[in-house]
C-alpha cells in the first residue's frame, strides 16, 4: 500500500481500532509500544549491566605492543626459542600467530642483540620479536642452556594448556573455551604452549609445556587445549624458565559439560 | 502491498520503527563497551575485539528472542501488531549484528596464524564440540533468511516455499543455543549467562506453547460446531449474523477445509479465506478499512465481495458463496477460484446495530 493512501479516516474508530502501518496508529497502540520500548531499553541495560559485571578478569597480562626494546643475550633454540639473559629467560616469539624457530635458526647458540616488545603476566615475560631484527654480537661468555630435572616421578597438576603468547597478553582473556579456535591455531603455529595451573599464586612464573619430548603440541592434544584438564608432569627448569613435561596419556578432562569429573583416554596417533 | 517492488516501501512508522533499532543496537554495543572499561580498567581490560565479539553476540540473541516472541506475541494480542509490522527489518538488522560478530571471530580468533581464518575457526580439534561450527550453519541460514526477505522473493518463490524456508529460523535457534552452551558458556563458572539464556529460551517455548495451543482449541471448538451443523446439501451452518461485529469477522474452521473468514460490513457478509497472499496473515483479525479487509499483519487489502486488492493492486485471494437464513450464516465450503465475485448476503440489522 503507497502512503498517498495513508490518510485512512476510517481507522479512527476508537472502540475497535486496527493497527495499519502506513496508517496513524491508534492511541492504543502507541500507548503499547512505548510501555514495550520502556520494558525493552530496562532489559537490555539489565542484561547489559548483569553480563558485565559477571564475566571473569582476564587477568593482568600486558603486551606493550607500541614500546619496542632490545635485548641482548644467548639465543637458543632448544627446547624452544629462548633468550638467556643473566637476570633470566624469555621466551621469543613472532609477530602474529608464529613460532620464531625459522628466525632464529641461523643465530641459534650465539650472543646476540634483538628488537621486539614485551608481554609479560605472573613474572613470565616474552619478547615478540621484530623481524629480521637479530644482530649477532660476536664472543660473549654463553651461558649453556640446560634441562634440570626436579622431579623423578610425575606429580599431579589440574589446570588449562594456553598459548602462551595470547595468555601473556596478546589476547585478553587469552584462555577460556571462547578463545579456543585461536588457541590451537596459535599452537600449531608453533607458538609455545604453557600450564595455567588452577589456584597458582599471581606471582608463580607459567611453566612451558613439553608435551611427548617436544614444545610443540601433538595434534591429539589439541581437543584438551582450553578446557580445565588433569595430567601427570614432571617439574624441570631451562634457566629462569619453569618447565613441565608431561606424557600425553596422561592428560584428560577435567570436568564435563556440567562441571562433573570424566576422563577420556587418550588414542595415540600414529605419526 | 505494492503494484511494482522497491527496496524498502518507506513510510513514517518504518523509519520510526528501524531508527529505534538502530539506537538500540547501537546504544547496546557502546554501553557494553563502555561499561566493560568502567569495570576492568587496565592492566585487567579486555581486549576491545574481544569486547566487540561479545557485545555483538550477546545484541544479537537478544534481537533474536525479540523476533521469536513478537510472532506469537502478536496472535495473542493485537496490540504487539507494530512490532510485527517490520519484522523483516529486525531480522535483516539482527543479521547484520551476528555476521559482525562471526567476522570478528574470524578476523581475530582465526586470523594472524598458518591456516586460512575461516577454517581456523570451523577447524575444531577431533573429539571435540565444534561450537563455532554450530554458529556457521545458523548464519548461513540467517543469511539465507535475510537475502529472501524481501517482497520480491515471497512472490517468486511462492507463499509456501518461503514460509517453510523461513520457518527453518527455529532450527537456527537450536543450532545458536548450542551454539552458546555448548561454545562460550561451557565449563563457565558464572551461571548468569546461563540463566538469562534459559529465560529467554523458556519465554519462547511457552509464548508458541500458549498460542498453538489456543488455535488448536478454537479449530477443535469450530469443528465440533461444524459436524453437527452441517446440511445435506453441503452448506454448512457457521455461526449467526449476531457473532460478527461491525466490519470485523468471524473466524470460522470448516473440517477438511481451510479457515474461512466471515466479514460484516453494511449489513451484508462476505465470506473469503482467512489466509492473506502476502505472508499468510490471519485477514479474520483483520478490520474493513475504506470497504476494504485489511489484513493485520501487513495492510494487504481486499475487497470483501470479490477478493480483488483495489487497483493498481493486483493480488487475489479465495471467496467463498455465502447465504443468510433467519440469522443464521452458511456458506459453501468449496473455495471459489481467487478473485471471483460473490454476491454478498444481506440481513435485516437489530434496531441497536443500525449505526452500522
Amino acid at each position: 500500500m503507497t502512503d498517498s493512501q495513508a490518510s485512512g479516516p476510517n481507522n479512527t474508530n476508537r472502540s475497535d481500532p486496527l493497527y495499519v502501518g502506513y496508517m496513524p496508529a491508534p492511541d492504543e497502540h502507541r500507548r503499547a509500544v512505548k510501555r514495550t520500548l520502556i520494558l525493552l531499553a530496562a532489559w537490555l541495560s539489565f542484561c547489559a549491566f548483569t553480563l558485565v559485571l559477571t564475566m571473569p578478569s582476564p587477568g593482568e597480562g600486558v603486551w606493550e605492543n607500541s614500546n619496542e626494546r632490545v635485548w641482548e643475550g644467548f639465543l637458543t633454540n632448544d627446547p624452544y626459542p629462548m633468550l638467556l639473559t643473566p637476570e633470566e629467560t624469555l621466551l621469543v616469539v613472532s609477530m602474529g600467530k608464529h613460532g620464531a624457530h625459522d628466525q632464529i635458526d641461523e643465530f641459534a647458540n650465539s650472543h646476540v642483540s634483538l628488537r621486539g616488545y614485551e608481554l609479560r603476566r605472573q613474572g613470565r615475560r616474552m619478547i615478540e620479536m621484530v623481524p629480521d631484527s637479530i644482530t649477532p654480537l660476536g664472543e660473549a661468555p654463553s651461558p649453556q642452556p640446560t634441562l634440570s630435572m626436579l622431579d623423578i616421578e610425575p606429580i599431579d597438576f589440574t589446570g588449562e594448556i594456553i598459548d602462551g603468547k595470547c595468555y601473556l597478553g596478546a589476547m585478553k582473556p587469552g584462555n577460556g573455551f571462547a578463545h579456543r579456535a585461536c588457541a590451537v591455531l596459535c599452537l600449531r603455529g608453533g607458538l609455545p604452549a604453557m600450564f595455567a595451573e588452577d589456584d597458582a599464586s599471581p606471582d608463580e612464573p607459567l611453566p612451558l609445556l613439553i608435551v611427548d619430548g617436544s614444545t610443540q603440541v601433538p595434534e591429539h592434544v589439541m581437543q584438551y587445549i582450553a578446557t580445565r584438564v588433569q595430567m601427570k608432569a614432571r617439574r624441570a627448569s631451562v634457566g629462569t624458565l619453569p618447565v613441565l613435561i608431561v606424557d600425553s596419556s596422561t592428560i584428560e578432562r577435567a570436568n564435563d559439560f556440567f562441571g562433573n569429573p570424566k576422563t577420556i583416554v587418550i588414542e595415540q596417533s600414529e605419526d | 502491498m505494492s503494484s511494482s517492488y522497491r527496496t524498502v516501501q518507506w513510510n513514517a512508522h518504518k523509519k520510526i520503527y528501524d531508527l529505534t533499532i538502530a539506537l538500540a543496537v547501537t546504544g547496546f554495543i557502546v554501553g557494553f563497551v563502555i561499561l566493560s572499561r568502567i569495570f576492568f580498567p587496565s592492566p585487567e581490560q579486555i581486549s576491545t575485539p574481544i569486547l566487540l565479539i561479545r557485545a555483538c553476540g550477546i545484541c544479537a540473541i537478544l534481537m533474536l528472542h525479540l523476533i521469536l516472541i513478537i510472532g506469537p506475541l502478536a496472535r495473542l494480542t493485537p496490540l504487539a501488531a507494530p512490532l510485527l509490522y517490520n519484522r523483516r527489518h529486525l531480522g535483516v538488522s539482527f543479521f547484520s549484528v551476528a555476521l559482525i560478530h562471526a567476522l570478528l571471530v574470524v578476523g581475530f580468533y582465526g586470523g594472524f596464524g598458518v591456516q586460512n581464518p575461516l577454517l581456523a575457526v570451523l577447524d575444531a580439534p577431533d573429539g571435540s564440540v565444534p561450537f563455532e561450527f554450530f554458529g556457521f550453519l545458523a548464519l548461513i541460514i540467517f543469511g539465507l533468511m535475510a537475502a529472501t526477505s524481501h517482497d520480491f522473493w515471497l512472490a517468486n518463490l511462492g507463499h509456501a516455499w518461503w514460509k517453510a524456508m523461513h520457518m527453518m529460523v527455529y532450527l537456527a535457534y537450536i543450532l545458536v543455543l548450542a551454539h552458546v552452551l555448548f561454545g562460550p558458556l561451557r565449563a563457565d563458572s558464572n551461571v548468569i549467562p546461563i540463566v538469562l539464556i534459559s529465560i529467554g529460551a523458556a519465554v519462547v517455548l511457552s509464548l508458541h506453547i500458549l498460542t498453538g495451543t489456543r488455535e488448536v482449541l478454537r479449530d477443535f471448538r469450530d469443528h465440533a460446531h461444524c459436524a453437527q451443523e452441517n446440511d445435506q446439501s453441503g452448506w454448512v451452518d457457521v455461526c449467526s449474523v449476531d457473532d460478527i461485529p461491525p466490519d470485523r469477522a468471524k473466524i470460522v474452521q470448516i473440517e477438511n477445509h481451510e479457515r474461512v473468514a466471515v466479514f460484516r460490513h453494511n449489513d451484508a457478509l462476505s465470506a473469503i479465506t482467512n489466509i492473506c497472499a502476502h505472508q499468510g496473515g490471519p485477514l479474520g483479525e483483520g478490520k474493513i478499512i475504506d470497504g476494504c479487509v485489511t489484513c493485520p499483519w501487513h495492510g494487504y487489502q481486499y475487497k470483501p465481495e470479490c477478493g480483488q486488492s483495489p487497483p493498481p493492486y493486483t493480488e487475489k485471494i479465495a471467496t467463498y458463496d455465502i447465504r443468510v437464513e433467519g440469522r443464521r450464516v452458511l456458506i459453501n465450503p468449496s473455495p471459489n477460484p481467487p478473485g471471483t465475485h460473490t454476491e454478498p448476503a444481506s440481513f435485516e440489522p437489530w434496531p441497536e446495530d443500525q449505526h452500522d
